[in-house]
């Protein structure tokens, strides 16, 4: 009869198994489509981070602001998935409501290979970024001098996609 | 004194198994041959599943042969089509399976009766197509509206090796036809899958799990011994 005790245990066993399943949730640490990780730089001194002030970035066919007049070195904004250009307007000195006009816009041309890459059951398909390229306009009394792609190929957020020398 | 205790239990575990039959040599005269066959059944449970589920269908024959003593060759063959709707992914596989083993019988019938509660291992290959029916390109970010992708885009080959542990029991409800159940623990071997994501069910083998290689199924079942021959089972 210990067979048969072993057998009704393992079957409770099973059973147990098939309610678990860890795996149904997209966990936040899972690298799913990465953001464009841009800095800015001295276009005096390359070397050294200049943050651009009250910067705010709008993304243009969705009308969406994606950073809201803030001084930072660093930014991070969504390239589109479903198209391969992404277009944005860059104000540098962005006005705050009522106040005196002295921004500084410049319009820039994301324009890349989007690919989609599976992840899990739980995440579904991520996109990745391959050979980045970024124009701006004007080229000319623009606020920005030089825009550099350090990393062509977007697959994560670890280190800067983009230098921007202003 | 604690001696003579573990001394005196000691002697006492050799009468523990002291049977006053045993001890005399008695012949049982009455010898009951045991029916030997084929066995064949179908799953009832895919059936039922086809009914209630929406996108699943399925159907399951199985068969089995008395060997040895309590040693069984058995076998299912069955096809299937399963869905497995995510938060993100809804996708489809279809295909057939089939499954070839042994089976142990660990109960003592008493003459006359054949049930079964058996362990058994079985090796299961399928051929089978994932539809990837829909999906989302998943971004954290709150900006964009989120990107849909709508299938269906098929991909077809794709086949998958497992071993399966499975219990389970069949009783004798009437003559010759039995009822049974059982439940099965799969370990995937190796499978092929499409080119740009994973086989995320696979017939026969069901939900297959993105962190370990293992797998689960059930079976209820209805089947009928066509007795061959009868052998003394001593």
């Amino acid at each position: 009869m210990t067979g048969i005790k072993f057998l009704l245990l393992s079957a409770f066993l099973v059973v147990i198994a098939v309610g678990c399943q860890k795996d149904d949730i997209c966990t936040p640490t899972t690298q799913t489509t990465p953001m464009l990780r841009i800095s800015f730089f001295d276009a005096e001194d390359p070397t050294v981070p200049k943050p651009a002030s009250n910067l705010l970035v709008r993304e243009i066919f969705f009308d969406t602001v994606i950073v809201a007049r803030e001084t930072s070195a660093e930014i991070r904004i969504p390239l589109r998935v479903d198209v391969g250009t992404t277009e944005y307007e860059f104000i540098l000195n962005a006005p705050v409501e009522g106040g005196t006009d002295e921004s500084s816009s410049a319009r820039l041309t994301f324009s890349y290979d989007p690919q989609e890459v599976f992840v899990n059951r739980a995440c579904s398909f991520k996109v990745e970024f391959r050979d980045l390229n970024v124009t701006f306009t004007p080229e000319n009394n623009s606020w920005i001098s030089s825009i550099t792609v350090v990393e062509e190929n977007i697959e994560n957020e670890t280190s800067d996609h983009v230098h921007i020398y202003h | 004194m604690k001696q003579a205790i573990t001394f005196i239990f000691t002697i006492s575990l050799l009468f523990l198994d002291y049977n006053p039959v045993s001890a005399q040599v008695v012949v049982d005269t009455i010898s009951y041959k045991e029916r030997y066959g084929i066995r064949v059944g179908v799953d009832l449970s895919k059936p039922i599943r086809t009914l209630l589920e929406e996108d699943y269908s399925g159907v399951e024959i199985m068969g089995d042969y008395r060997v040895y003593k309590n040693y069984y060759i058995a076998a299912e063959l069955g096809n299937e089509k399963i869905p497995f709707d995510g938060d993100n992914i809804r996708v489809s596989s279809s295909g057939s399976y089939i499954k070839l083993g042994v089976d142990y019988n660990a109960y003592e019938n008493w003459a006359g009766m054949e049930n079964m509660i058996f362990a058994g291992l079985r090796y299961g290959f399928a051929t089978f197509s994932q539809t990837l029916e829909e999906y989302n390109i998943f971004a954290i970010n709150p900006f964009f509206p989120p990107t849909t992708i709508e299938g269906p885009v098929e991909s077809s080959g794709l086949t998958a090796n497992w071993l399966e542990f499975i219990i389970g029991l069949k009783v004798e409800v009437l003559p010759n036809l039995y009822l049974g159940g059982n439940v099965q623990l799969k370990s995937m071997i190796s499978q092929v899958s499409p080119s740009n994501m994973d086989n995320l069910v696979v017939p026969g083998f069901n939900r297959t799990n993105d962190i370990s290689s293992f797998g689960v199924g059930y079976s209820y079942n209805i089947s009928y011994l066509i007795p061959l021959f009868r052998r003394a089972n001593n």
